[in-house]
């Protein structure tokens, strides 16, 4: 079955008065489970169809199916609801909160949920103990190494239970040993038979997935999928 | 749930850029302040008017001669000392009474010659007033009676003499052709506005009636109330009295009239309540500009935290929770403003009512609507910010640099 179904996808924007294509007739699919990297070069229109598959845009035209719904004609609101329960996102820059504990940071999807108060502090704890940083909840980032910031944003990710966890250059930031820590951790977590979506311009963090979607003006250029050793 | 988040989130964000807020609120602490402020001393004031008028004035009323306005019926009919002794003889309400005769007449003492105002009056007119000798004493009945030539001078009498007031007891000076002694000095007790107590001289009612003024015609008779009638009662046998002494038949009007000091007072809150209306109107253009720089500050916080914003969406903030927590940010910045606003102004008002000698009240009333007054700026001035913060789209809000 399907998590994601992608159908034609176009997006265009108007940039002054020129409209600019970005993505012209995307179609894939990603079945439960899998771990698929997402490459191409800057202006590729991979961050644009990033967006679209993270809920943080609609397309243009096209249909995308998100665990059987449809999701390309919803907006606002009705996408904050989608990427609040079915999507968790790790960022390059890892995006925490500065002032607030590890904890409260992994809380955060939780509380615009509107999950109660006992039981976001549990499913916050075992996010964190998940990730190893079970003994790191109560400080606040700039207390923790950048390998630890991206953890907690790992575990802010999966806090929800997420369909998709979807990453975006989550290495980027980290020297390579964090950075394979990090890459070790999205491995569990696909053992564990999450879905990852990795967007990357690096081959070697590519590779690491089974799946890989090279986009390039707009269109997919190829879509390889790993022998299994 | 969400609300508390939004609170401490509010209070977490102020709380980092701690001075940059407080300045922001200083036009709200200013409107607070003199909202309070004036709310304090504007009701001390009342209750210290309000007090003196019972302690004091309202206890005395005075009877004046009608002016025949308007009516025709009404001839003139002047205060005469028969009246008062009228009054004097009915034993109905034990009040004390002084007839005022009142001129200016020119003083001389050696060199000096001065315009003065003269009093001509019952031995009884200075404690019904309320004054009180400095010096030597007032003339008494047997003075009066007899018609000395004697006279009593405000205490600044004598600096307009080239001399001290005191230094002129016991010296005879000349008053409108007549000798007087001095016998007495009168404790300073300052301007009421018409007249000024300390710059008059006071003699015997009967020696102005017969060697000052020649006429036996007064000007108003001062009537002491005992603390046993209330003024309305007492005015309703001074008019029995003095219609029966007038001749005045059923239905026909008074050629007199009562003054309580009601009318002064009332004149005296309505000043008072322009005064304040006109504090509050610049306490509420200030709290207006107060409100305008949280507005401003607010549009720097969303831009600041834009990226911020575009997070809190991609984890699933609606828009309704961008524009509660910036509003709610707003609000708090404005109730702690109005916080400060009446620590300041209550600080003010007390330090008025310590110099003043006044009674520190400030009704709790003024305090929350104050309070909530700012708040209620906040939430208008808010708005605008919040909406551009929750209007902003995720995917551009995420990479914003």
């Amino acid at each position: 079955m399907n998590v994601i179904d992608v159908k034609n996808i176009t997006k265009h924007y108007l940039l002054g008065t020129q409209t600019v294509e970005a993505l012209r007739g995307v179609s894939f699919g990603i079945e439960q489970g899998e771990f698929i990297a997402i490459m191409g070069p800057s202006g590729s229109g991979k961050s644009t169809l990033m967006n679209i598959i993270g809920c943080l845009d609609s397309p243009t035209d096209g249909t995308y199916h998100l665990n059987n719904q449809e999701v390309s004609t919803l907006e606002g609101d009705e996408l904050a609801g989608i990427r609040n329960k079915e999507i968790g996102f790790v960022f390059q820059n890892f995006h925490l909160l500065a002032r607030n504990s590890a904890l409260d940071n992994v809380m955060l999807p939780l509380k615009y949920a509107g999950v109660d108060k006992a039981d976001q502090l549990k499913r916050g704890k075992d996010a964190l103990s998940q990730v190893g940083l079970d003994s790191r909840m109560d400080h606040q980032p700039s207390e923790l190494s950048g390998g630890q910031q991206q953890r907690v944003a790992i575990a802010r990710a999966l806090v929800n239970n997420p369909s998709i966890l979807f990453a975006d250059e989550p290495t980027g930031n980290l020297d390579s040993q964090t950075g394979h820590d990090v890459m070790q951790l999205f491995h569990n977590l696909h053992q564990q038979g999450q879905t990852i979506i990795l967007i990357t311009h690096e081959n070697e963090v590519a590779a690491e997935a089974q799946r890989t979607i090279f986009i390039k003006d707009g269109l997919i250029e190829s879509d390889i999928r790993k022998e299994k050793l | 749930m969400v609300l508390q988040e939004s609170i401490s989130t509010a209070v977490d964000s102020i709380r980092a850029n701690l001075l940059r807020s407080l300045l922001t609120t200083i036009a709200i602490v200013i409107g607070t302040a003199s909202v309070i402020a004036m709310v304090g001393i504007g009701s001390s004031a009342q209750r210290a008017i309000d007090d003196s008028i019972t302690n004091l004035s309202a206890r005395t009323l005075s009877v004046y001669p009608s002016r025949g306005r308007g009516s025709q019926k009404i001839s003139a009919a002047p205060l005469s000392i028969s009246d008062a002794d009228a009054l004097i003889k009915d034993k109905e309400i034990n009040w004390r009474v002084s007839p005022e005769i009142r001129g200016s007449k020119s003083l001389k003492y050696k060199n000096e010659s001065i315009s003065i105002s003269v009093i001509g009056a019952r031995e009884s007119y200075l404690s019904i007033l309320g004054y009180e000798i400095d010096q030597g004493a007032f003339f008494t009945e047997r003075d009066d009676l007899a018609r000395k030539r004697v006279a009593i001078i405000g205490s600044s009498v004598g600096t307009e003499l080239k001399t001290s007031s005191k230094a002129l007891v016991g010296e005879d000076i000349d008053l409108g052709g007549v000798t007087f002694k001095i016998i007495g000095v009168t404790k300073s007790e300052g301007s009421s506005g018409w007249s000024n107590p300390d710059e008059q001289i006071y003699i015997p009612l009967l020696t102005a009636s017969d060697r000052v003024f020649g006429r036996d015609r007064v000007d108003s008779i001062r009537v002491e109330v005992p603390n046993t009638y209330t003024p309305e009662e007492a005015m309703i046998s001074i008019e029995r009295v003095l219609r029966r002494e007038h001749d005045i038949g059923p239905g026909e009007e008074n050629n007199f009239r009562i003054n309580d000091w009601s009318q002064f007072t009332d004149l005296q809150k309505q000043a008072t309540a322009i005064f304040s209306a006109l504090l509050i109107g610049i306490a509420g253009i200030s709290l207006m500009v107060g409100g305008i720089g949280v507005m401003n500050i607010m549009l720097v916080s969303v831009t600041e935290r834009t990226r911020e914003i575009g997070l809190r969406k991609a984890l699933g903030a609606t828009q309704q929770a961008i524009l509660l927590q910036f509003i709610i940010e707003a609000v708090t910045l404005c109730i702690i403003g109005g916080i400060i606003g009446v620590i300041f102004g209550s600080s003010l008002y007390f330090l008025v009512t310590v110099f003043q000698d006044w009674v520190f009240t400030i009704p709790f009333s003024a305090i929350l609507g104050s309070v909530m007054f700012s708040a209620c700026v906040g939430l208008f001035f808010g708005i605008w910010p919040a909406r551009k913060a929750a209007q902003l789209e995720p995917a551009v809000a995420l990479r914003y640099e």
